[in-house]
């Protein structure tokens, strides 16, 4: 992973942050966090409930003005949702009963591409078969959105994204209440598009997945703990730090690694 | 027998009366199927008694009352979007207080004049047989303006209603399309007043698409669905209106729900006794299966 040339500063990033804050209402929600990410990278956003994960990924899909500072994509100020870049929201904010089929709402990711005065033809429909072929979820294209699973309900979200293209893509708790096959079959997809050059963000609680999926972990907790290399990330001071202190760290010394739970304090 | 079908129609009233239904049935049923998958049943009803002083000023100036209701139902779902738009007051809470507000005055105009009792009556029940040419003409023209409307932002009304944070990520003006809504829903109500009044127009933009969602999983089946079950209530309570002499807002709603009844109960996948039906049709002896020889299928 590390032998991805664009890591080491030769391109300009593709996303970047700076001095960026966002406040709803009075009350902060990131203060001013400076990072950026390259075309290629796959990135974990870890932090508390709260610490400003969903509002990191909002900001950079166009969805939520700065309050202070800057965020641009390929060197160019975001202050609107740009085409570049495709945001797959969390799953509990879809309407799952809504009378919909599975390729119908992946054609969704096409949004105004298609003329208006007509429906989707059959260009379109193979494009979207194709998408759900990537999740493997294409024999499934005529079932009803809400009898799927929901690691399946998360691979539709995934297609959508994949039809509407775009270089960015921002992902919102994908592993979030799925399968063990969905996350596998997510982290290899994370591979084959980064070797497309595109760059994946992607909000977890996951420490391992995060580990496992990522070049690239930023640790949060309203401001920016620590951004690089998932090792050098999860470090347990710093997990302390985000997680203020309600954290347990298990250190395994034969793999150097760190589980982390977490504790609520009240 | 045919006869008791073209009877009515040979009256000149009735004829206009039976457009009218026809196109308000239409209407409300393409529109009313984003109603109920938006949850925006109370919206629905609020619009219809906000938008009462609009038409109460248009009677006492003399003028056209779908004008004015379709004046006070845009400032109405402004005013609803603007309220809502804080922090503190959710858009239930805003269309609760415009709601009651907006009726309240219209019944405190109509109150300044003589004939308060009767015209109360025809706006909060519909007076269908004062349907006029020019009403009917008006009627057309705005039902053809939402039904354009639906059509040309079938997809930005369908991924809001599905998935609203995606919608606003891929560029779609959540604001804007809500305020749309809102003024098509409006005028699909306004046209609505005059054939089934305002207490009961709720009912053609919630109950066709609700019979209809019950019997398909598609959302284009269930847009057709919901105007020919929208239109074939009006006419069947027209004619029970007709021969029965039930109000005519009453006698369309009734065939509605009447309509929304059978299919609750006898839908073929999600009826309420044809599931119970099926159950026993696969499992005739459910006591027995605990101690059969062998297990019975799922």
């Amino acid at each position: 992973m590390s032998s991805n040339p664009l890591q080491h500063g030769i391109s300009a990033p593709i996303l970047a942050t700076y001095g960026l804050s966002v406040h709803y209402g009075n009350r902060p929600a990131l203060e001013d966090i400076s990072l950026s990410i390259e075309a290629g990278d796959v990135v974990g956003v870890l932090g508390p409930n709260g610490s400003g994960k969903s509002t990191l990924l909002q900001v950079f899909a166009g969805m939520i003005p700065p309050s202070h500072g800057s965020c641009s994509f390929n060197g160019r100020e975001i202050t609107a949702p740009t085409p570049g870049i495709t945001y797959v929201p969390q799953r509990a904010g879809a309407s799952w009963s809504f009378p919909i089929s599975v390729i119908d709402a992946v054609l969704l990711g096409l949004g105004r591409s298609t003329p208006r005065y007509r429906g989707f033809g059959g260009n379109e429909r193979r494009r979207a078969l194709e998408a759900l072929r990537h999740v493997e979820m294409e024999q499934h294209a005529n079932v009803q959105i809400g009898a799927l699973s929901g690691g399946q309900q998360q691979r539709v979200f995934l297609a959508r994204a994949l039809l509407s293209g775009g270089s960015v893509l921002m992902l919102d708790e994908p592993f979030t209440g799925v399968d063990i096959p969905t996350q596998a079959l997510f982290v290899s997809l994370f591979d084959d598009l980064k070797a497309r050059g595109m760059a994946i963000v992607y909000a977890t609680h996951d420490l391992d997945q995060a580990r496992s999926a990522s070049d690239k972990a930023v640790l949060l907790n309203r401001r920016l703990i620590a951004i690089g290399k998932p090792d050098e990330v999860f470090q347990s001071s710093k997990l302390q730090e985000a997680f203020a202190g309600n954290v347990i760290v298990i250190d395994d010394s034969a793999t150097t690694h760190h589980s982390a739970a977490t504790v609520n304090r009240r | 027998m045919i006869s008791w079908f073209t009877e009515p129609w040979t009256h000149m009233f009735m004829l206009h009366a039976f457009l009218a239904i026809i196109l308000v049935g239409l209407i409300c049923g393409v529109i009313g199927v984003f109603v109920i998958l938006r949850g925006l049943a109370f919206l629905g009803d609020a619009l219809a008694h906000a938008i009462f002083p609009g038409v109460v000023i248009a009677f006492i100036l003399g003028g056209n009352y779908l004008i004015g209701a379709l004046v006070a139902a845009v400032l109405v779902s402004f005013a609803i979007g603007l309220i809502s738009q804080g922090q503190r007051l959710s858009n239930d809470t805003a269309i609760g207080v415009i709601f009651a507000g907006g009726f309240a005055l219209g019944v405190a105009l109509l109150s300044t004049q003589q004939s308060y009792a009767r015209d109360l009556n025809s706006f909060l029940f519909g007076s269908i047989l004062s349907v006029r040419r020019n009403d009917l003409l008006l009627t057309a023209a705005v039902g053809l303006v939402v039904l354009l409307v639906v059509f040309w932002y079938r997809r930005e009304f369908t991924s809001i209603a599905f998935d609203r944070s995606y919608a606003q990520s891929a560029g779609i003006n959540l604001w804007a399309f809500d305020q749309l809504f809102l003024v098509a829903l409006a005028m699909a109500i306004v046209i609505s007043l005059q054939t089934v009044g305002n207490v009961l127009v709720l009912a053609m933009l919630v109950t066709p698409a609700a019979t209809a969602r019950m019997l398909t999983d598609r959302l284009r089946v269930m847009v057709v669905l919901s105007a020919a079950i929208g239109v074939a209530s009006g006419v069947c309570g027209l004619y029970l209106s007709y021969y029965r002499g039930v109000p005519s807002g009453a006698g369309v709603v009734l065939a509605a729900t009447g309509v929304f009844l059978v299919v609750f109960l006898f839908a073929p996948a999600t009826g309420a006794i044809t599931a119970r039906i099926r159950r026993r049709l696969h499992h005739p002896h459910p006591e027995r299966d605990q101690f059969g020889d062998e297990a019975s299928p799922a």
